[in-house]
């Protein structure tokens, strides 16, 4: 790990933490807001470190609340994305032929759409919930997983390893399982952790436009979609949710690159 | 050039499939255009009719069938909003979108290239890192959000460039000149928020593409020959250099047209991104159809031009002719 | 001084103690640890070792070619001249020019996207002062002479329409238009076939012949080796453990090691019957490098001594050899 991969790791955690436990906490509602003050965005201050938005209710609790659907949409949604993707690539890759063919056939088309029209039209069809963003997100997202599964799968089927454990009457099952998914594992984890960032983009994407987490839930992409008819006067309300999701796509880049150079050594080292 | 008739023929298929996928999902999606009918004085019976009128109470495969036979002989529909052509909608629009598009790719190539070949260059230098860590955060930027932090700085506070549009209406009596200058003014923006994602995403793997041909053993046998290091790296590694930056290039496309998609609806640029996010907004479908269609072969004609560059640079792929 | 001078001309490059150590923030690897070498005019050097023992490292380190995360200490002096203290724009006049490197495969030191006449040409209007035109017929000449067939029409091929021996002789063409005085062949037949290889090992002598160059021919094959030099070093894990006259070490070799390397030759004499002493186990890492005499893990005769001290390069019998055996 990188000094960028420790402070990624601090700061996610901290995220993460405080999105875990904030929320439990019976003192602060993020929908509550500030009696003493004007309807309007205040800028930060010592009562509200980030500044209120236009309903004067606090963004830093706002934030806090958000950034817990944000990570709980990215990590589900990377979860469905691995399993589908990895599911597909396996049978690709092991079984070849048809299989192959057929599945890669319909990576390329996904591929070939642009993923965010595809989200949009399926999200406008359905009643937007946190729910849907998970499945749409993690639906759409597999391609790449499969692509590389399949590749990792081929390159390993051909070492002897496999044609050993074969000759001495392993089954398919337990072949794949025993042999062959431990070897894509590392692949896989990387693909997960830069994943989840992409995950969280577009969420963000889809919540700023009206067809993600809808308010009153906060969330980072519906807090900016609320921030646009204040830009000239409350720029903070656009600033905070934009920074957090940078720092936090950052941070989970981060590790995913410091994981990729750390299997690599690792592979090279055990060759 | 049966290579390039053999590339051509191989995208109908992947067009094909790329329609089917779209249309199904918009046909077993829950609500179509009529649901935008909400207004209680409209009876079932009138929706039923619209439906049938709109040939929305067929199979999936025949409505298909019909959108693709419409298709090949040119008919894309009519918008269920405004009742125009669809040809006419995306001709209207698809100017903005390849001059917004041929514009950002252009320089994304080149400043992605010449950052990338230096980086790598000078991998591990103070120079390299910070274009890492650029990189990083560039990428990581939500590409809608850097379009609305470049309004307010740009626009709201400098007042340099304006928000949103293609060009002031007020100068379409101004020289072609002024109006063009025009376009420009009112592209900066969006070209500079789709730049710096696209600059961003690219150069780490451009990066990647250049340090292993710099440890390439032609590399090293042309230092070995004397040859000095302005000619090994702009000669000898930039031709090799190219083939990574194309295939990274190619598949990327799809992410670039989503994310200019994007940026055209924040920036009110009249291209298909607009043209198709405000139809999937008013589920028009033709409409919808009609931009996807457009987009995959914006998409897959990028693919065939880069598997044509990659061909032409590299002598080990089957010669074009 | 005078002395000085004359040793200076018989031996064109004299290695001095070169220590090449590849420095990463986990660890450091010593590559090469005080490796001296000498090379005369016009002779042919051999250098011996396995896969691991720092051979190419060598080649590199006198080329200036290591990657930048290496250090090298030690002198590389080239006729007369320090290399190690010159500056990169010094270094690059004598690359090529004055010391040259053949690599071990062909087909990757030819860049792929250019055609085997434009690196020609490349090369040639580098080094000397002709025409595009001049440099276009020395080329196709200089085809000619590696014995490349139709070399009219080879000129405009790219690398890959060439078999790896043609790339080999690629290569060589291009050694001999720089005409160097030194050039340095790292396993030049390695990748090669058994018939190849000798027809490269028979042009790289005749051009040596011809040119009178002094060639500093690293291999793992110490038949080949013994075959076509003037002198051998034999070295093992960044040491050199034995060097002398080939006659000397293949009749009389004093290291284990070279003994070893020796009796791994399959003879295809049944009559000659030789006392087989195969090599146990695998080269150590270089990350882990044994204390002592560092072959001692893989030595049969190892004494106790050999485990703490490490031996020193002295005469015995005909060759010199570091070995503590008596």
């Amino acid at each position: 790990m990188s000094k960028k991969g420790w402070a990624s790791i601090v700061f996610l955690c901290v995220i993460g933490g405080l999105a875990l436990v904030v929320p439990m906490l019976p003192f602060w509602d993020p929908n509550s807001f500030d009696p003493n003050l004007l309807l309007e965005p205040h800028a930060p201050s010592w009562g509200h470190w980030m500044g209120t938005d236009d309903l004067n209710r606090d963004l830093l609790l706002r934030s806090i609340y958000g950034a817990q659907i944000s990570l709980l949409v990215g990590l589900v949604s990377v979860f469905i994305s691995i399993t589908v993707g990895t599911f597909v690539g396996l049978l690709a890759g092991y079984f070849g032929g048809w299989v192959d063919t057929l599945s890669m056939r319909l990576v390329d088309i996904m591929m070939a759409i642009p993923a965010i029209f595809l989200i949009l039209t399926i999200q406008v069809m359905f009643t937007p919930s946190i729910w849907n963003v998970i499945l749409v997100i993690g639906f759409t997202g597999w391609m790449g997983v499969a692509r590389l599964v399949r590749s990792e799968v081929l390159s390993i089927k051909e070492r002897s390893f496999i044609t050993a454990a074969r000759a001495r009457g392993i089954g398919t099952l337990s072949l794949i399982k025993r042999h062959i998914l431990p070897h894509t594992i590392n692949p896989i984890i990387v693909a997960a952790t830069l994943g989840v960032g992409g995950a969280i983009l577009t969420e963000s994407v889809l919540s700023f436009l009206g067809l993600g987490v809808q308010p009153p839930h906060a969330s980072w992409g519906n807090m900016l979609q609320n921030s646009l008819n204040y830009m000239g006067d409350a720029p903070w309300m656009a600033i905070v949710p934009g920074v957090l999701i940078t720092l936090t796509v950052v941070s989970f880049n981060f590790i995913g690159d410091d994981l990729r150079g750390y299997f690599q050594h690792d592979s090279h080292a055990s060759r | 050039m049966p290579y390039l008739i053999k590339r051509l023929l191989s995208a109908i298929p992947l067009l094909i499939g790329i329609t089917f996928i779209s249309f199904s999902l918009m046909k077993l999606a829950p609500g179509d255009a009529t649901s935008m009918y909400r207004d209680p004085s409209i009876s079932q019976a009138d929706i039923a009719q619209i439906r049938s009128n709109l040939g929305l109470d067929q199979p999936l495969v025949v409505q298909y069938a019909k959108w693709l036979n419409n298709t090949i002989h040119g008919n894309l529909g009519y918008s269920f909003v405004t009742g125009e052509p669809t040809s006419k909608a995306i001709g209207d629009r698809i100017g903005a979108t390849l001059l917004l598009s041929c514009a950002s790719f252009g320089i994304i190539l080149v400043i992605t290239f010449f950052l990338g070949l230096w980086s790598g260059y000078k991998k591990g230098s103070r120079f390299d890192d910070w274009v890492t860590i650029i990189t990083f955060v560039g990428m990581s930027i939500p590409t809608f959000w850097l379009g609305l932090i470049l309004i307010l700085v740009f626009s709201l506070t400098l007042n340099v460039f304006p928000t949103s549009g293609y060009s002031n209406p007020f100068l379409s009596e101004a020289s072609s000149l002024v109006r063009l200058g025009d376009i420009f003014h009112h592209m900066t923006l969006p070209l500079l928020t789709i730049v710096i994602g696209g600059v961003a995403g690219l150069t780490r793997y451009h990066r990647f593409g250049i340090i292993s041909i710099l440890n390439q053993d032609y590399i090293r046998a042309a230092r070995a020959r004397g040859i000095s290091e302005s000619i090994i790296l702009f000669k000898h590694a930039f031709k090799n250099a190219c083939l990574p930056i194309i295939t990274i290039l190619g598949l990327s496309l799809p992410g670039l047209i989503s994310g200019s998609f994007v940026v055209e609806y924040i920036f009110a640029w009249p291209g298909l991104g607009q043209l198709g996010v405000q139809a999937v907004f008013a589920r028009d479908y033709p409409i919808i159809m009609g931009t996807l269609l457009m987009s995959s072969v914006l998409i897959i004609s990028g693919n065939l031009l880069a598997d044509i560059a990659y061909a032409k640079i590299d002598p080990r792929i089957g010669t074009l002719s | 001084m005078i002395l000085e001078g004359i040793f200076n001309t018989i031996h064109m490059l004299h290695v001095n103690d070169l220590q090449t150590t590849f420095i990463s923030k986990k660890e450091s690897v010593t590559a090469v640890d005080g490796v001296s070498l000498r090379i005369p005019k016009g002779k042919v050097v051999g250098l011996v070792g396995e896969s691991g023992s720092g051979k190419s490292v060598t080649a590199y380190s006198i080329m200036g070619l290591l990657p930048a995360h290496a250090k090298r200490t030690g002198e590389i002096l080239w006729k007369g001249q320090d290399l190690t203290t010159l500056s990169d724009k010094k270094l690059q006049s004598i690359r090529g020019k004055e010391i040259a490197l053949i690599l071990q495969n062909p087909l990757a030191a030819l860049n792929p996207v250019f055609t085997v006449g434009n690196q020609l040409v490349e090369t040639i209007m580098l080094h000397h002062q002709v025409s595009k035109e001049e440099a276009t017929a020395r080329a196709i000449e200089l085809l000619k002479r590696v014995q490349i067939p139709d070399p009219e029409k080879r000129f405009y091929q790219y690398p890959h329409e060439f078999s790896l021996g043609m790339c080999q002789r690629v290569m060589i063409a291009l050694t001999v238009s720089m005409m160097p005085e030194l050039l340095i062949a790292d396993e030049p037949t390695a990748s090669l076939d058994v018939t190849v290889q000798a027809q490269i090992m028979l042009l790289l002598k005749e051009i040596q012949a011809q040119d009178n160059m002094s060639i500093l021919f690293i291999s793992h094959d110490l038949g080949l080796i013994a075959q076509n030099c003037d002198y051998v070093y034999i070295m093992y894990l960044g040491h050199i453990v034995e060097e002398g006259a080939p006659s000397a070490i293949f009749h009389n070799p004093q290291h284990p090691y070279t003994q070893a390397l020796i009796h791994a030759i399959p003879d295809p004499n049944p009559d000659n019957k030789m006392e087989t002493l195969p090599i146990q186990g695998d080269i150590p890492s270089p990350m882990n490098i044994p204390k002592g005499c560092r072959f001692h893990t893989r030595c049969p005769k190892a004494l106790d001594r050999c485990k703490t001290d490490v031996p020193i390069m002295q005469k015995k019998g005909d060759s010199i050899s570091a070995c503590w055996l008596e």
